[in-house]
């Protein structure tokens, strides 16, 4: 069954497999769904045992502002695709205008939380505020879910936005190229989970009446 | 169905399948009619049925972000098995905790 | 980190003074800390594997049914979180459920338990040190999946949860089980890493003093566990003393076996004689390159023709331990 392979000197070749590349990112996708799924769920049990209040909370929310929002990180997945098109099309100031408006849609994004989050300090609604803890409990979960599951997937945003940025850097130095380009992908993919996990924060928080 | 790959001059393989600009500005007029969508229902009084439409909207989303803009349609049947299989557990997560509270 | 937003930013996601829910932390904590117990017994499942099988000389029993009860494990793993908190004030319902599934994992584990034993029967047995530890391994890990069955059932459950019924039970699947076999899996994998061969009179004695040790350490554990011991506490009634002393000593035995095994390591990997590719007589892959590998391993990917653990055509190499 087995032969006795001699080894050889190490051949001078890079390992390479972008099928095993993209898997893996793939597979730490998949632990972010986990992360945010268990959130989801904590969500999920506090809605059904305060049905009335999470109505009432969620009217704090702009939902302009939320559907602003999700049209600007939509719109970013629409170009980190597109960005990946043009590279296997081998233009690579189109991509790097692609991954630039991406970056900067992910920005704008931030600016409006940003906006979000501070007015709704200057309202007195943070945690531990006075009203706060003058609200029914219902409420105080629902708003300390809003923080937390924003504030994690704005961090999220924040890494997105690096990891472009060195994909950006390797696009324009030429290290990922048309011949390859798998992580250019990965970083694409990354992206689009945490458009996907804002696909269902908006209607969770913002269109709840 | 798995995607042909087309071999380069240094012996590497990369994708073949190539998405257009075109296709992808498709998906995403849909993606944003499907939110256009969502708010309007937001607005009409449907009782218990608001979440599991918002869900299911949703969804519909996210199966076409996952299968167009992140490939998933184009890549080898594994990934999908992998993917089914993580969501998979999630939802069985889903189902034992609320059954919990269910008979709570 | 839920926890800690709760703490630092009074974020009230599980505090019942702010409408928050303990059991529902309980939940979230065992969803991913039951299936990592599971990601650390499955690997050392593996290693009994390959142990038993070059040190019986026989291809393991029922080779497919083992893949699948891996497979079984792992997914059915990730159902019974529940088994934690069958006293946290779960609803019956729920708390049935979960149980039911406990039983039903331990179902593919003992698959493996009898297909390592009836791969031992009728092999010809080599007791070289990474054999005894899978044989350990194979007792204790038994003892600690029993007495998981013990804590799933309901009934049961009651009067030994949080005791130091608990405490052995978990002792002897992890270390008993995933500890022991990791060191025999280091014993076996030693020179194929480090291209030494260990000296076995000190790792054999070190066995020896491992297992008296675990076990006198342990299992009066599960003693006054069932007589009522309560688990973390650093204080106890007079009639648990005798037991507590035993454990005691048993600990001391314990840590002279792990030191004397570690010691034997570290001095090995200087004096040990150099050793070949196949010191075992091992019939996988790894044993067909040299100890250490080279980098990449092997010159071309091998093809692989034959089952798996194939034993039909061995023959016993001229060099063994």
């Amino acid at each position: 069954m087995t032969t006795h392979a001699a080894t050889a000197a190490p051949t001078e070749h890079v390992h390479r497999d972008d099928v095993g590349s993209r898997l893996g990112m793939w597979l730490f996708l998949f632990t972010e769904l986990i992360l945010f799924g268990g959130m989801f769920i904590v969500y999920a049990v506090y809605r059904y045992s305060y049905p009335l209040e999470f109505q009432l909370a969620a009217r704090e929310l702009d939902t302009l502002l939320g559907t602003i929002n999700t049209i600007i990180l939509l719109t970013s997945s629409l170009t980190a695709a597109m960005s990946i098109t043009a590279m296997q099309e081998g233009k690579k100031d189109l991509t790097l205008v692609f991954l630039g408006a991406t970056i900067v849609l992910a920005g704008l994004f931030l600016v409006n939380k940003y906006f979000e989050w501070g007015h709704k300090f200057d309202v007195g609604l943070y945690p531990q505020s006075p009203d706060m803890l003058a609200k029914p409990v219902g409420e105080v979960l629902y708003f300390g879910l809003y923080y937390v599951m924003t504030g994690l997937h704005g961090l999220h945003v924040i890494i997105g936005m690096g990891l472009i940025g060195w994909v950006m850097r390797q696009v324009a130095v030429g290290s990922v190229n048309q011949g390859s380009f798998v992580r250019l992908e990965s970083a694409a993919l990354y992206w689009h989970l945490v458009d996907i996990i804002w696909i269902f924060l908006f209607p969770l928080f913002y269109l709840l009446h | 169905m798995s995607t042909p790959l087309h071999e380069l001059p240094d012996g590497h393989e990369v994708h073949a399948h190539k998405v257009t600009y075109g296709q992808f500005f498709l998906i995403y007029l849909g993606l944003i009619a499907l939110t256009g969508l969502t708010v309007a229902l937001a607005g009409i009084d449907l009782g218990r049925w608001i979440l599991v439409s918002a869900l299911g909207i949703a969804s519909v989303k996210t199966i076409l972000v996952l299968n167009i803009f992140m490939h998933l349609k184009f890549e080898d049947s594994l990934f999908r098995w992998f993917v089914g299989v993580a969501l998979l557990i999630l939802g069985i997560f889903f189902a034992l905790t609320f059954f919990d509270y269910a008979f709570h | 980190m839920l926890v800690m937003l709760e703490r630092t930013l009074g974020i009230g996601v599980f505090d019942p003074t702010k409408g928050g829910d303990p059991v529902l932390y309980q939940h979230m904590f065992w969803i991913y800390s039951h299936p990592a117990v599971y990601i650390m017994i499955l690997p050392a499942f593996g290693a009994v594997s390959d142990i038993i099988a070059t040190f019986a000389r026989r291809t393991i029993f029922g080779y497919k049914l083992m893949a699948l009860s891996t497979l079984s494990i792992a997914l059915v793993g990730y159902l019974v979180w529940g088994h934690h908190m069958f006293t946290a004030g779960m609803s019956t319902e729920s708390r049935f459920i979960f149980s039911l599934l406990t039983f039903l994992v331990a179902i593919p584990t003992a698959i493996k338990v009898f297909n390592w034993v009836a791969t031992l029967y009728k092999g010809s047995i080599e007791l070289e040190v990474p054999m005894l530890f899978a044989l350990a391994f194979i007792f204790q890990f038994s003892i600690g999946g029993l007495t998981g069955l013990l804590n799933g059932a309901l009934a049961t459950n009651i009067q030994i949860q949080d005791t130091s019924f608990v405490v052995a039970h978990f002792h002897y699947v992890m270390f008993g089980g995933t500890g022991f076999a990791l060191f025999g899996a280091i014993h076996y994998w030693y020179p194929k890493m480090f291209g030494r061969l260990y000296n076995p009179r000190p790792s054999k004695i070190a066995w020896v003093l491992m297992v008296i040790g675990f076990n006198t350490l342990y299992f009066p554990l599960f003693i006054i566990g069932w007589q009522g011991m309560p688990r973390r506490y650093y204080d106890y009634l007079p009639e648990f003393a005798l037991y507590h002393r035993i454990s005691m000593v048993g600990s001391w035995i314990l840590v002279l076996g792990l030191l004397i095994m570690l010691v034997n390591f570290l001095v090995s990997l200087r004096r040990g004689a150099k050793a070949s590719a196949d010191p075992w007589g091992g019939v996988t892959y790894e044993w067909t390159i040299p100890s250490p590998p080279t980098a990449e391993n092997f010159a071309e990917i091998p093809v692989m023709t034959g089952k798996p653990y194939d034993y039909s055509k061995y023959e016993k190499p001229a060099e063994v331990m």
